[in-house]
């Protein structure tokens, strides 16, 4: 399965975590795209750091993280600086898509 | 293969119309649905609105007061949804 | 169809209906994700659903 996550809020960093974990210990593929309010987790090298993981990519909304006034400058290189077609890219290849 | 893909736009309106119009890039079916509440009339929401009229994109609603969208029973849309490839609550 | 429906807040009363219509003709599964941290067993149902709506 490919697993696509939008991340819209802040509120469930663990959940992430830990599904993106189970979901690459069964073979699965992860995408996540961070908009909204989820782009303050963008400054968590907790959350960031997960698109080091083998299987997983991660872009997110740069008109999102400017609006909520993200430091950017301290974002791995790996998650693409994207917008709204990485949305559309992930959801149109994954199996799945949830909300967090 | 093309996908078929229902955005409900629940308290945040604006981020979720922007994104509805946004991941029509690849060339998959977007619809959404208004739910719950009247669209805040700002100008982002207006030329969005606009926008998923102009793209022929469907716009269903359950609330009365969403004037010119299709309004639909909470019912007929939940049998809706299961036509979609993909659900998107926002 | 198998349905599930992953809970992250205290679903209004539209969500609530629309779990109502499902489970007249279709298997429905809620998994509450404030509760369950079955990662292993939500990434299964995640995968064997038709349908996935997050709330």
């Amino acid at each position: 399965m490919k697993l696509g996550i939008l991340v819209n809020t802040d509120r469930h960093l663990d959940d992430v975590k830990g599904l993106v974990n189970a979901a690459l210990s069964k073979g699965h593929e992860v995408t996540i795209f961070t908009m909204g309010e989820g782009t303050r987790l963008l400054e968590n090298p907790g959350y960031t750091g997960i698109c080091k993981l083998k299987g997983v990519n991660m872009a997110f909304c740069d008109h999102n993280a400017t609006g909520f006034g993200v430091n950017k400058s301290v974002i791995t290189e790996e998650v693409v600086c994207g917008s709204q077609y990485n949305n559309s890219v992930m959801d149109h290849e994954s199996d799945r898509v949830i909300v967090l | 293969m093309s996908k078929k893909i229902a955005v409900l736009v629940r308290e945040r309106q604006g981020d979720a119309l922007r994104m509805a119009v946004g991941i029509t890039l690849m060339d998959d079916t977007i619809d959404v649905y208004v739910l719950d509440r009247k669209v805040e009339e700002t100008d982002e929401n207006t030329l969005n609105v606009e926008t998923i009229k102009d793209l022929g994109m469907g716009l269903y609603t359950n609330y009365k007061e969403n004037g010119d969208m299709e309004c639909l029973s909470n019912e007929e849309i939940a049998l809706k949804l299961l036509e979609y490839d993909h659900i998107i609550p926002y | 169809m198998k349905v599930l429906y992953l809970i992250k807040q205290e679903p209004a009363e539209t969500v609530k209906k629309f779990m109502e219509e499902h489970k007249k003709a279709n298997d429905v599964a809620i998994v509450d994700i404030r509760e369950n941290k079955d990662y292993d067993r939500i990434v299964d149902l995640i995968a064997s659903s038709d349908k996935v709506i997050s709330w």
